[in-house]
């Protein structure tokens, strides 16, 4: 099948999309960028019928990812590819960026932080691993060639009513 | 952002009108409630039923919101979409705030 593309930015440098993709995203962090790339992806996957709460875990977990690539992999504007592999009883996605290396403690130990008593002491930060870890199955991460490529799935569920 | 307040019997309602609150905007959200909170009422409503999305930074700048109002003023929230229940529920956060259905069943209990 003919992958499905779409290329937002001018970016020069942007990282192959990944091959196996059905769906391929490319875009430049920015403000805004993770927003609209988020768009683009939720609108595709409309058209697969997945249940209300496999879009709702597909949303968050690939905004944290793209976000944590935004964020603290580049320190200004990069280039992110997403690709997605829709399958009968899951997702694979894949994200390929040229930024700082992933640390690898937020793949092993990245637990959700405690909540204290004391309401001032409740962390403002740390949520968006955890989330990650605790929505997908197989999160691997690999440095090859410069650039970090993220692999996760995340299981279709059905709705619960 | 788009946010507007409505006070009810010392009760000050903050409604945002954005549809998200995500990393995009949580700085300015943050700043925003600290404008529209401050020297305010002993209760907040956060009326979060515009919102159908929030990641970690949005709910970090909430949490930072629950912060600045300090000792003896609480933040409640209300009309939580299913997707951002299930961030508040999966870190826990749902155990810190108080969650209503409403904003009209958020006043009620919260209004003096």
């Amino acid at each position: 099948m003919r992958p499905d593309r779409a290329v937002m930015g001018t970016a020069e440098n942007i990282p192959p999309p990944p091959s196996r993709g059905e769906i391929a995203i490319r875009f430049a962090t920015g403000e805004f960028e993770v927003r609209k790339a988020l768009a683009i992806l939720m609108g595709k996957l409309a058209k697969h019928r997945l249940s209300a709460d496999t879009m709702g875990q597909v949303e968050i977990v690939v905004a944290e990812v793209l976000n944590n690539i935004a964020e603290h992999g580049y320190d200004g504007a990069g280039d992110v590819s997403l690709g997605v592999r829709v399958l009968s009883d899951r997702l694979r996605f894949t994200t390929v960026d040229a930024g700082r290396d992933l640390p690898q403690h937020l793949l092993s130990t990245g637990e959700m932080p405690e909540i204290p008593d004391n309401p001032l002491d409740i962390p403002e930060g740390g949520f968006g691993w955890a989330m990650i870890r605790e929505l997908t199955d197989g999160l691997c991460y690999r440095r090859l060639d410069g650039r970090n490529h993220l692999t996760f799935c995340i299981p279709r569920v059905e709705s619960v009513e | 952002m788009q946010i507007s307040t409505q006070d009810h019997r010392g009760c000050r309602v903050v409604t945002v009108g954005d549809s998200r609150i995500d990393a995009a905007v949580a700085i300015s959200f943050k700043d925003c409630m600290r404008e529209l909170t401050d020297g305010g009422t002993e209760h907040t409503v956060l009326d979060l039923s515009a919102v159908d999305f929030i990641d970690s930074s949005g709910l970090g700048a909430i949490v930072a919101t629950m912060k600045q109002l300090g000792d003896g003023r609480q933040l409640a929230l209300a009309g939580l979409s299913p997707n951002v229940e299930k961030v508040f529920r999966l870190t826990r956060m749902d155990t810190v705030f108080a969650i209503h259905r409403s904003v009209e069943a958020a006043v009620q209990a919260h209004a003096a």
